[in-house]
């Protein structure tokens, strides 16, 4: 629950390479580790949150995402939303947000899954999905930077199992 | 950072939105990648949450637990594949009906009840009755309670229209034919009364029913 003084409130975020980011309490707490850690230490307001496993030009990129979405409704409960249909459907602002290299993309995946911020994991992840959508096997080596270390006859047989599963 | 140095329980996220089709591309990519789609959650996933056009023929006492990594695989699969055929047009895969309909000649009728004439009549077409199975379904006229015509069915899927009066065989199905499933009668007049519709629906490739 978040007060009228958690609203002005500002938050200090120091990521692995030292910035430092001050940003709205609103804005930070998208961040369910963050929320937590804010829990956790309490009064003393001043303390700076280490964020050890993020770098500063990928928090950029995650607050300005959480900045965006600051007015968003908390997400459902895990549960619940596991249940639900996955559908590819990533909204036109996030869509747009999310066109960024490789890289940048599974760095943001790896920040949101760590600050636990699932809206934004969903978001990195449909992106992947959308990046296999269709593609063979080749294409997907080819995008990912991937070498195909099955045997010839290993491919053979799971091409074999899968061919039941095909048109023809 | 490469795609495959995600962690694990990241791939099987992201494979979570995936289709079927691109979870059977991902098999191949590589061992690691083929790995991480042969994980459990994602088939038992796709597998109860899917959309209703897709859901598999589980029977309601299974406990998903109990099922195998493979199986959970294969259901999904089959589903899919099914709901693939049902639903996309000009494909290769078996339509589920094909309709005809059978246009006959309305006669005024005045002879003895469909159980008589089966009991002992010299129909021209009578092998029919020795063989197997045979429906007779007498049609009705809509005015009063007479028959003219007895639609004649036997297995496998052959069905013959006799007329009751003169025993004569006026329409058969095509042996050669697709078999006809079911048939119905529409017995309301048409054309001034002359014809009544005989429907036939029969298990079909789509290129029949282009050919009709």
């Amino acid at each position: 629950m978040s007060t009228t003084e958690d609203k002005t409130r500002k938050v200090k975020l120091v990521t692995s390479d030292n910035e430092e980011f001050e940003v709205d309490w609103e804005v930070a707490t998208r961040s369910v580790l963050i929320k937590h850690m804010l829990e956790d230490i309490g009064e003393s307001e001043e303390q700076a949150i280490p964020l050890p496993n993020v770098t500063a030009n990928v928090l950029k990129k995650v607050l300005e995402w959480c900045e965006h979405h600051r007015k968003d409704p908390e997400p459902a409960p895990e549960s619940s939303d596991d249940n639900r249909k996955r559908t590819l459907e990533i909204g036109d602002w996030d869509a747009k947000f999310i066109q960024v290299d490789q890289e940048m993309l599974f760095e943001i995946i790896l920040a949101a899954n760590y600050l636990d911020i699932k809206a934004l994991l969903d978001v990195g992840c449909k992106t992947v999905a959308n990046m296999i959508k269709g593609k063979q096997p080749e294409e997907i080596r080819k995008m990912f930077n991937i070498v195909n270390d099955f045997t010839p006859e290993e491919e053979a047989q799971i091409k074999k199992e899968n061919e039941w599963a095909e048109d023809r | 950072m490469l795609f495959c140095n995600l962690p694990e329980d990241i791939l099987v996220k992201c494979f979570s939105f995936c289709g079927v089709e691109d979870l059977l591309s991902l098999e191949s990519v590589c061992k690691h990648i083929s790995h991480v789609v042969s994980s459990r959650s994602l088939w038992l996933h796709k597998l109860l949450y899917s959309e209703i056009e897709f859901t598999p023929s589980i029977l309601p006492h299974v406990d998903t637990s109990t099922i195998s990594n493979a199986t959970l695989k294969s259901l999904v699969i089959s589903s899919h594949r099914s709901h693939r055929y049902w639903t996309r047009p000009q494909d290769e895969a078996v339509l589920p009906t094909r309709y005809q309909e059978v246009v006959l000649p309305r006669h005024d009728y005045s002879g003895p009840t469909s159980d008589q004439i089966l009991r002992g009549l010299s129909l021209t077409r009578s092998p029919v009755f020795n063989e197997s199975k045979v429906d007779v379904v007498p049609v009705s006229v809509p005015t009063g309670s007479s028959h003219e015509y007895l639609v004649i069915r036997r297995s496998p899927g052959y069905i013959q229209c006799t007329e009751v009066s003169s025993g004569t065989c006026i329409w058969e199905s095509n042996i050669a034919d697709v078999p006809i499933v079911s048939f119905d009668v529409d017995p309301r007049p048409r054309q001034g009364s002359s014809i009544f519709r005989l429907l036939t629906v029969s298990l079909s490739q789509i290129n029949s029913v282009h050919s009709q």
